[in-house]
């Protein structure tokens, strides 16, 4: 044992002099401990020398060692015994130097943590510390140490502290007050409530709210160069719970509450709304009810007003959460709201009034809280709202009426209760003011109308309903257009409630007779009817009739209205059914259309559209039956051109599994179907079937046609005189170089470059420009995924970078034709990745604009419009040339020249001034004189102009 | 600022829509005529020095209170304050003038003036707003040519 003691007396004393040893040290003496190696008491008696030492180092050396060894040490291993002999240890070296008070408190840190500490213990450590320890004069990381003291103590032993009273509340306030670092008070901030809700405070109530009340509101800019990771949010958010955590606090906060809403200062105003939104929640009512009037004063002011809406929002919430509180007392809610209404009601006597929103939407919120309140607030509400709606003639007026009546009604129906079940409003009849109102000119007046009775409609009786049915059903006949969405909105609205009455309606009233009426008529119950066929019920009855009526030779008129309705229905995304299969295999559709003929071009191209968008829904089952009947048609070498388009189109979405047996004999079909053929359409849907045959085909067909397209196109390009043919193979390599592109096939960089070098091409450069663009543009009825197609990620960023770096390659003659491809292709690009590429991109667009193809020049333009709203520095670096090119630009012969100029040259002005001031005069003058154009839009367009450039510094100055 | 508005609660009136373009004004070869339209929809967008509405939303200027003779290069504006004592009147005016100063050919003669009989100093008023020295004088002012452009600056 000797031994072992000098050995570590030796280890203490090499340490002593080498502080890097130091942490180790205390490891290992700790795990000594714990493994029974070492005593407690040995470790004690051996740095006893170093604590009696008279030199202060040596003592500090000596607490060090013996707070570290403590903190090392597992939590339950110490006994209570051995805890209280230490902690009285340590309440007696806080009373010695300042210089040890940090090794203390860590020494107290490790011992508060430990689980056997005796029961006395947290109170004498605490009474010591409060005694000796001046906390605020001490470094901020130490201050720190007593905070996560207190924390742990007020966590785990806060009913051991109770018995010591109100000294402990004082010796907190006293160790907080003036605490300064944000890391700090956020700790604090998490702890004190707790400590607050359990520890009655007595007679320091108020000091205790006063201590944290000084940071109200959280005023903390951090500079941003030192590494905080607390944001004024963070405290705010924080400080809140601390100064409403118990009801007592109320005599307190609400003065504070009121005084800092005085304020002007923005963060100030919307802190205290709030606090006051979480604090009324514990006030409650018999607090907050001496200060109500003077806060409604005060609320008033911000929700009363236009200027700030966050503000006023939260305005709003803290009414809300105030009258919700006093709601418990009727009489006292009642005599609050009275209040309100009084005092708002002159704003809403007038609908005109600027501040009649801010009124409707106060009350709005409040009559949301509960039945009694929507009530009390509706007898007020109503009376003016019909009232002024029955004087009002502006129809505007009257909108804004019915809005509000609208709203109303609606908070009613959330409550469960219509207007006309109050008593005091029975008289209004609201019901029969929107019967009424329903048959009025004015078709925004009407549709919102239309929309009251859609909410109320439970409460409609039934010849109410009737009523409205009939009004609904002549809208449809022969009302505006504006007014359908409404009308179809309102047969499904009511059918979700009554359906057995609008299955009759439909029945009976729309799909009745449709032999005799009119054509006009019928086309509009057409659209009526499929637009709500999208409810199953309805569907069911109404597409088997309309699908008759599509495929039928009655009327031309008819058919092409039925095509076009259903192509919509199944176009848009939301049914509650699956009405493709349902069209497929209840109506028989497909089968319908391609036995149907028609002479009408738009019919046929419609009739392609629908089947395919029906395909695309179909299952895999599905569409092997569909192949395996009309597979035959595309194999034959004479094509009956009309079902050729259809079926083309029909087999564009079969999904990849499904294999096609494309032969060598199919591929030539289709390739002289893409050219040669007099019928444009023909030609460009036997290039998208090609391409999109060709994205989807599996490596070993694809390795077998390929070279046998390349010939074709080759030899065809090669002809000489045949300007057509030679336009229609170009047409069919795009489509094709589109395929391989799409789905990152490894020719496909090949194919892009061949298509690239045709715009040096002499004769046919121009056309490949124009047409460059398919490469990258979206087509719906092709290349997409709906269709299973295959389609890589950024391959339109492949074909744009592609074009980018090819900008050298081009000069003279051939230059025109790359910027001509190039700035078609920006318009397809988004815009992210135009972003990237600006500092390549805009010295390129610059020098398109100096080129004399006007077409290109008004393209360039207008994608210059688009990139100067980014102020990226390329466009600072060339403003040299730009601005005065966009000058000469504005007098150009086009007008939409000059009008696309001239928007440049407005987004010029909010560059910043230095830049563009030497500028300003010349741009002045100049539009000074093309305010004077012979054209109004070119005028708008340099008015707009040359007032953004007056303004140009001004504006900047102020910010 | 709210408390020492003059008229805190002021009407509202609906904004126009937008001016639809004609066939003959996407016409090349037609040449358009300056109409009193064009000349409101150059000034219906000021903002009101006090309230974040612009002078259309409170009816002090109308299409039909403009006059305009583009072959005799004669353009008139009348407008109405809101309420007849409204101190703001000159400065309403002066902003209007400022902007068809800026957005009209110079070719053209402006004047700005109240509505007859909608406020209490309207002679003083529209002297001060037909004198072009003073006019002249008063964009000289920072201060105030500040408060004009901020009337006067785009919404977006």
């Amino acid at each position: 044992m000797a031994s072992l003691n000098f050995d570590l007396k030796e280890r203490l004393d090499i340490c002593f002099n080498d502080t890097t040893t130091l942490d180790p040290l205390c490891k290992s003496i700790s795990s000594e401990i714990e493994s029974g190696s070492m005593k407690l008491g040995t470790f004690v008696e051996t740095l006893g020398s170093y604590m009696t030492d008279q030199n202060v180092l040596t003592r500090e050396k000596g607490v060090t060692i013996l707070s570290s060894v403590l903190s090392q040490i597992s939590q339950d291993y110490l006994t209570e015994s051995e805890l209280y002999f230490i902690t009285i240890f340590y309440c007696d070296r806080i009373k010695d130097h300042y210089n040890i008070i940090p090794s203390v408190l860590n020494g107290i840190l490790a011992l508060v943590n430990m689980n056997r500490l005796p029961q006395g213990a947290p109170l004498s450590l605490l009474r010591v510390m409060f005694e000796h320890v001046q906390c605020q004069s001490l470094p901020l990381s130490e201050r720190r140490k007593i905070y996560i003291i207190f924390k742990i103590l007020i966590e785990n032993k806060i009913d051991d502290l109770i018995s010591m009273g109100s000294d402990l509340v004082y010796g907190i306030i006293n160790s907080i007050d003036g605490e300064r670092d944000p890391n700090n008070l956020v700790l604090l901030f998490n702890v004190l409530p707790h400590f607050i809700k359990k520890f009655p405070l007595e007679h320091l109530t108020e000091e205790m709210f006063e201590v944290m009340a000084c940071y109200f509101p959280v005023d903390f800019n951090p500079s941003g160069s030192e590494d905080l990771n607390v944001t004024r949010e963070d405290l705010a958010k924080r400080l809140a719970p601390c100064l409403c955590v118990i009801p007592e606090f109320a005599d307190y906060c609400i003065p504070l509450i009121i005084d800092k809403l005085y304020s002007t200062h923005r963060i100030a105003k919307l802190d205290s709304l709030n606090l006051l939104r979480e604090g009324v929640q514990t006030f409650e009512l018999l607090k907050v009810k001496s200060h109500l009037s003077e806060l409604w004063t005060i609320l008033k002011k911000e929700i009363m007003s236009e200027k700030d809406v966050e503000i006023k929002d939260a305005a709003l919430e803290a009414i809300t959460s105030l009258i919700k509180i006093i709601s418990v007392d009727e009489a006292v809610c009642k005599n609050f709201i009275n209040q309100v209404i009084t005092d708002i009601k002159f704003s809403l006597s007038d609908v005109q009034l600027s501040l009649y929103r801010s009124a409707q939407r106060l009350l709005e919120t409040i009559a949301v809280i509960s039945k009694t309140v929507c009530v009390q607030i509706l007898q007020i509400v109503i009376p003016l709202c019909i009232g002024q709606y029955s004087t009002k003639n502006s129809s505007n007026d009257k909108i804004a009426l019915i809005e509000t009546l609208n709203n109303f009604v609606k908070i009613c129906s959330h409550h469960g209760f219509c207007i006309q079940d109050v008593s005091e409003l029975a008289w209004t009849n609201i019901l029969q003011i929107y019967l009424d109102g329903s048959v009025v000119e004015n078709t925004e007046l009407k549709s919102r109308i239309f929309v009251g009775l859609m909410i109320q409609k439970a409460y409609l009786n039934d010849v109410q309903r009737t009523v409205f049915y009939n009004v609904i059903c002549n809208e449809i006949e022969a009302g505006c257009d504006e007014i359908q969405i409404i009308c179809h909105t309102a047969i499904i609205d009511f059918a979700t409630m009554y359906l057995q009455e609008i299955l009759l309606l439909i029945k009976d009233r729309l799909l009745s007779k449709t032999d005799e009426t009119r054509v006009e008529i019928l086309k509009r119950r057409i659209k009526a009817l499929t637009a709500v066929a999208k409810i199953y019920e309805l569907g069911c009855a109404i597409l088997p009739q309309i699908v008759t009526m599509s495929t039928s030779n009655i009327d031309n008129d008819i058919c092409i209205t039925a095509l076009l309705n259903i192509q919509k229905l199944i176009a848009s995304k939301k049914s509650d059914f699956n009405i493709h299969r349902f069209l497929y295999n209840e109506c028989h559709i497909i089968d319908k259309l391609i036995l149907y003929k028609t002479n009408v071009i738009d019919h046929k191209m419609l009739i392609s559209n629908i089947c395919q968008l029906i395909m695309r829904n179909l299952t895999i089952e599905e569409q092997c039956a569909i192949l395996a009947k009309y597979a035959v048609a595309l194999n034959t070498k004479i094509l009956e051109t009309d079902v050729t388009i259809i079926i083309m189109n029909l087999f564009i979405p079969l999904r990849k599994d499904i294999n096609l047996n494309i032969s060598n004999d199919m591929v030539e079909n289709l390739y002289n179907l893409a050219i040669g053929n007099r019928n444009l359409d023909i030609k460009q849907t036997s290039c998208k079937f090609l391409s999109v045959l060709l994205n989807k085909m599996e490596m070993a067909d694809l390795n077998r046609i390929v070279p046998y397209l390349e010939d074709k196109i080759d030899n065809n390009l090669k002809t000489d005189n045949d300007i057509e043919l030679r336009q229609d193979t170009i047409n069919i390599q795009i489509w094709i170089t589109k395929a391989f592109v799409m789905r990152g096939y490894s020719k496909s960089q090949y194919f892009l470059k061949n298509l690239t070098h045709l715009l040096t091409h002499d004769e046919m450069g121009q056309f490949v420009s124009e047409q460059y663009q398919i490469l990258v543009s979206k087509y719906e009825d092709a290349l997409i995924e709906e269709n299973f197609c295959d389609i890589k990620i950024f391959y339109k960023q492949r074909v744009f970078e592609y074009l980018l770096q090819q900008a050298i390659n081009f000069t003279r003659s051939s230059r025109q034709n790359y910027f001509v491809a190039l700035v078609h292709l920006l318009e397809q690009m988004p815009e992210e990745l135009l972003l990237l590429h600006l500092t390549e991109l805009v010295p390129l667009l610059i020098e398109s604009l100096t080129l004399s193809n006007e077409h290109l020049i008004f393209r360039t333009l207008i994608s210059l419009k688009l990139l100067l709203d980014t102020k990226h520095d390329i466009f600072l670096d060339n403003v040299q040339c730009v601005i005065p090119k966009l000058v000469q630009l504005s007098i150009h012969r086009i007008m939409d020249v000059r009008i696309a100029a001239l928007e440049c040259l407005a987004h010029y002005a909010c560059y910043p001034s230095v830049l563009i001031n030497p500028y300003k005069q010349v741009v002045l003058d100049k539009l000074g004189i093309v305010v004077d154009d012979r054209k109004r839009l070119v005028r708008r367009a340099a008015v707009e102009a040359r007032i953004r450039w007056f303004i140009a510094d001004a504006s900047e100055s102020k910010e | 600022m709210n408390e020492n508005l003059e008229n805190i609660n002021p009407k509202l009136y609906k904004r126009l829509n937008d001016r639809e373009i004609t066939a003959e004004e996407q016409d090349e070869d037609v040449a358009d005529e300056f109409d009193a339209r064009e000349i409101f929809d150059i000034i219906r967008n000021i903002n009101d020095p006090e309230h974040p509405l612009t002078l259309e939303e409170l009816n002090v200027v109308e299409q039909s209170l403009i006059e305009v003779d583009d072959k005799g290069n004669k353009v008139d504006v009348k407008f109405t304050p809101t309420i007849p004592h409204c101190s703001m009147a000159t400065l309403i005016g002066l902003s209007i003038r400022v902007q068809l100063l800026r957005a009209l050919p110079a070719r053209f003669k402006v004047s700005v003036k109240i509505s007859p009989g909608t406020h209490v100093s309207e002679e003083a008023v529209n002297k001060q707003l037909a004198d072009k020295e003073r006019v002249a004088a008063a964009l000289e002012n920072s201060m105030l040519l500040n408060v004009i452009n901020q009337c006067l600056a785009p919404k977006n």
